[in-house]
């Protein structure tokens, strides 16, 4: 009886230790002096080179900085849940990764930390480009440092283009508005039986991809009112004609894949699997290659298309951000780390340079695509983009003229996306989308009032 | 009088006295996990969703704003009517199938071990792949599994998950396949627990083969057939992973669920707020239904 007492009473203890376990208080900051910074951009354990490399600079930065100490604390950035629960349980890395359509909706959780002070008095404040410091902007407060950015281009499986014929003295007939697309595609269905042209349609991709077509028709989404509120603007005849475009895809030149529900990997895999010939993407795509082993010079991109109104493509990149549990001095300590490794700031180390080409070099061997060039600067001042350009070119394992028109950007207006309720507005162009994609009778006047509707009601006014 | 002291036994209850601190020391365990796991986070699921939130952290107190929020999204008594039809298939298509088997598998005399151990198969495949697989087979085009059926029987292929009156009974479909094995071998268990002497004594009294289902099978199993329709009940109005995987809750919302557009509110558009309103509608609901639950469980168990 009394063993069975004993151990009953350990049961408790045991249990109640796990209960509580999950309780901690968050990570430690300073300590004997010493400022700990929780690096969430190391490299998974698996790329070993990665880590080797960010060991060796650790070492050389702390010695150089004995009061630092840099921690690795890789794989937070999975996923914009297991964001949020980290950030709830203060579980942070005190600097991280993140993607720009992410960062309004965390800024206004209060999962970001407001750096501007900090970057004003580095001044990185001034060295951003104008466009990519307003997309770190949140409500007038700088919330983090855009590490890459890219536009969104239209890319070409030249493996069907060549079968339907569209190849001229080696060059693909690249369709140069949404009409001609429509077009294209057509003729790619009658000569090769597959799909022309697919865009995502599900978990809000489709209203992101869609969202280049509205503007290049001339689609306003929202105003802001004088008292500060929004209005949504969409119940045009723009955004009809739009929609009349995306119905047309499928009922009348037959451009789609005969599966519609798909999401970004989806679409990816039926481009990669020579099933789609054209897709509205941010090249280059790496799972192309990487995943279902596409010859690389079988892929082409170029400007997306143009429409009624011009040539619109929407911005996207990662971003570095920062715990809201991070101290000043461990934001410090963070930046002073990061320009020790050339990393988030206008120019380019000896060092970094070395890295980097380490690290193409490495990704070449892995059949990643390697561009001459990125397809967008992050910064107005020092040399990082020209060196980068020199690094590459020694890498590069495109053809040029696949790349030299969707690089080059000629005549394309690059947007950041709409000021609020992004997502919302992505969910409700996903249903407008699936809806004139599944129902032949689908009434565009009624749907395009009822989302312009639906928005309104449910998401602006509703805006704290 | 024998009987009577097992009855007082069996209804004694755990007292505060120091003679039950043992038992008390064995259920505390039980009692601090249900409090962190299960009752600390309905409790602060549910006072959160009167606080305006910023992430999860409360703000300021908002009363009911939050439920009318979401009670007056223009899309809201769909959805509700969309979890409900869900329900209604689960209990045509998912209750009976596997009752029937049962019954069957039950009058086997061969190949009984054979057929449980087939029907189980599809409960050991991970959920996500079963969602997979399935979208496979009801494939849109040339390349699903089921128009390439209709094309050998000369027919056009057909829009499945695409058509919006059909939707939720496909994904209900689904579910159904792969919970069957599972609930067949409940109703199995029950079924083998009726004493083979009653259906003796129905066919000496003349009872035929519906005579003795209606006699002997009927009322044996009626209970536990009431449990597992209560139970469905609850489990399909919490639907949530298997229209975000096989339809993301299109076409054009045919087939959202509360469970989904609650998820959507959290992590899609950062509005934890809106979705506890949600949850706690859930809750409400769904402790209406456990209580019948309960009742019922009593009622049977007694």
């Amino acid at each position: 009886m009394k063993t069975k007492k004993i151990i009953a009473l350990a049961l408790i203890g045991a249990m109640s230790c796990s209960a509580l376990a999950g309780c901690s208080q968050g990570k430690v900051a300073e300590k004997d002096g010493k400022v700990y910074v929780y690096d969430g951009t190391w490299p998974e354990e698996s790329a070993v080179d990665g880590v080797k490399d960010m060991e060796a600079f650790r070492d050389d930065f702390q010695t150089e900085n004995p009061d630092i100490v840099i921690v690795d604390d890789a794989g937070n950035y999975i996923d914009s849940q297991t964001y949020a629960a980290k950030a709830n349980a203060k579980q942070l890395p005190t600097f991280n990764f993140m993607m720009f359509t992410d960062i309004k909706a965390n800024a206004k959780a209060g999962y970001l930390r407001d750096i501007t002070e900090i970057m004003k008095k580095n001044g990185l404040d001034t060295a951003l480009n104008d466009q990519m410091l307003d997309l770190v902007t949140y409500d007038g407060k700088i919330y983090g440092i855009p590490d890459n950015a890219y536009a969104q281009g239209l890319e070409i499986n030249l493996n069907l283009f060549e079968q339907a014929g569209l190849i001229e003295n080696g060059k693909p007939k690249v369709p140069n508005t949404w009409q001609e697309l429509a077009e294209t595609a057509k003729v790619i269905r009658e000569k090769t039986g597959k799909a022309g042209y697919a865009l995502p349609t599900i978990n809000n991709q489709g209203g992101w991809h869609f969202i280049n077509i509205a503007w290049s028709y001339g689609v306003e989404f929202m105003k802001q009112e004088n008292d500060g509120s929004y209005t949504a603007t969409f119940d045009s005849q723009e955004m009809r004609d739009a929609l009349q475009y995306m119905y047309d895809l499928k009922w009348k030149y037959n451009a789609l894949p005969d599966d519609i529900a798909i999401d970004k990997a989806g679409l990816e895999s039926l481009f990669g699997s020579d099933e789609v010939a054209m897709m509205i993407a941010d090249p280059p795509t790496q799972s192309l290659t990487t995943a279902y082993d596409m010859n690389i010079d079988a892929i082409y991109a170029d400007r997306v298309p143009a429409g009624p109104s011009g040539r619109f493509a929407q911005m996207g990149g990662g971003i570095v951000v920062f715990s809201p549990e991070a101290t000043d001095a461990q934001v410090e300590a963070a930046l002073k780390w990061m320009k020790f490794r050339g990393k988030e700031t206008p120019t380019i180390t000896e060092e970094e340079k070395e890295r980097q080409g380490k690290s193409y070099e490495n990704d070449r061997s892995k059949n990643y695509i390697i561009l001459p060039k990125q397809p967008m600067t992050i910064w107005k001042t020092g040399d990082r983009y020209e060196e980068d350009i020199k690094l590459r070119a020694q890498y590069t394992n495109v053809k040029a003229e696949n790349y030299e028109n969707y690089l080059n950007m000629e005549d394309v207006t690059i947007k950041p996306e709409e000021p609020v309720c992004c997502q919302e507005l992505y969910a409700i162009l996903d249903k407008l989308i699936q809806e004139v994609f599944t129902n032949e009778n689908a009434n565009i006047d009624e749907l395009v009032k009822t989302a312009n509707n639906d928005f309104q009601v449910n998401h602006l006014d509703k805006m704290d | 009088m024998k009987q009577r002291k097992k009855y007082s036994l069996q209804k004694r209850r755990l007292s505060l006295g120091g003679k039950d601190i043992s038992g008390w020391i064995l259920v505390i365990p039980t009692i601090l996990l249900f409090l962190f796991i299960v009752w600390r986070p309905i409790y602060i699921g549910m006072k959160y969703s009167f606080y305006s939130l910023k992430g999860f952290t409360p703000v300021e107190f908002v009363g009911l704003k939050n439920f009318k929020d979401v009670l007056t999204d223009t899309n809201f008594m769909q959805t509700l009517k969309n979890t409900l039809l869900y329900v209604f298939w689960s209990l045509i298509v998912g209750l009976p199938l596997p009752f029937i088997c049962a019954v069957i598998v039950n009058e086997l005399w061969v190949g009984r071990t054979i057929f449980k151990t087939l029907s189980y198969l599809p409960c050991v495949i991970p959920a996500m792949a079963v969602y997979l697989i399935w979208k496979m087979i009801y494939l849109e085009g040339d390349g699903g599994l089921l128009n390439m059926l209709l094309y050998y029987l000369g027919q056009e292929p057909a829009k499945w998950l695409a058509n919006k009156n059909i939707v939720i009974l496909l994904i209900i479909i689904t579910m159904s396949w792969s919970g069957f094995g599972s609930t067949m071998i409940m109703y199995l268990a029950s079924l083998q627990g009726i004493n083979r002497e009653l259906y003796e004594a129905a066919r000496i009294d003349g009872a035929g083969f519906w005579g003795r289902i209606r006699y002997v099978l009927f009322p044996h199993m009626r209970g536990i057939v009431l449990l597992m329709a209560i139970r469905q009940i609850i489990s399909v109005f919490q639907i949530t992973e298997q229209p975000m995987t096989m339809t993301g809750g299109g076409p054009n919302g045919a087939s959202m669920s509360l469970g989904l557009q609650m998820y959507n509110y959290a992590f899609k558009f950062g509005q934890t707020d809106r979705s506890l309103a949600v949850g706690v509608i859930m809750f409400v609901i769904l402790i209406g239904l456990t209580v019948v639950y309960f009742k019922l469980d009593k009622k049977y168990s007694d």
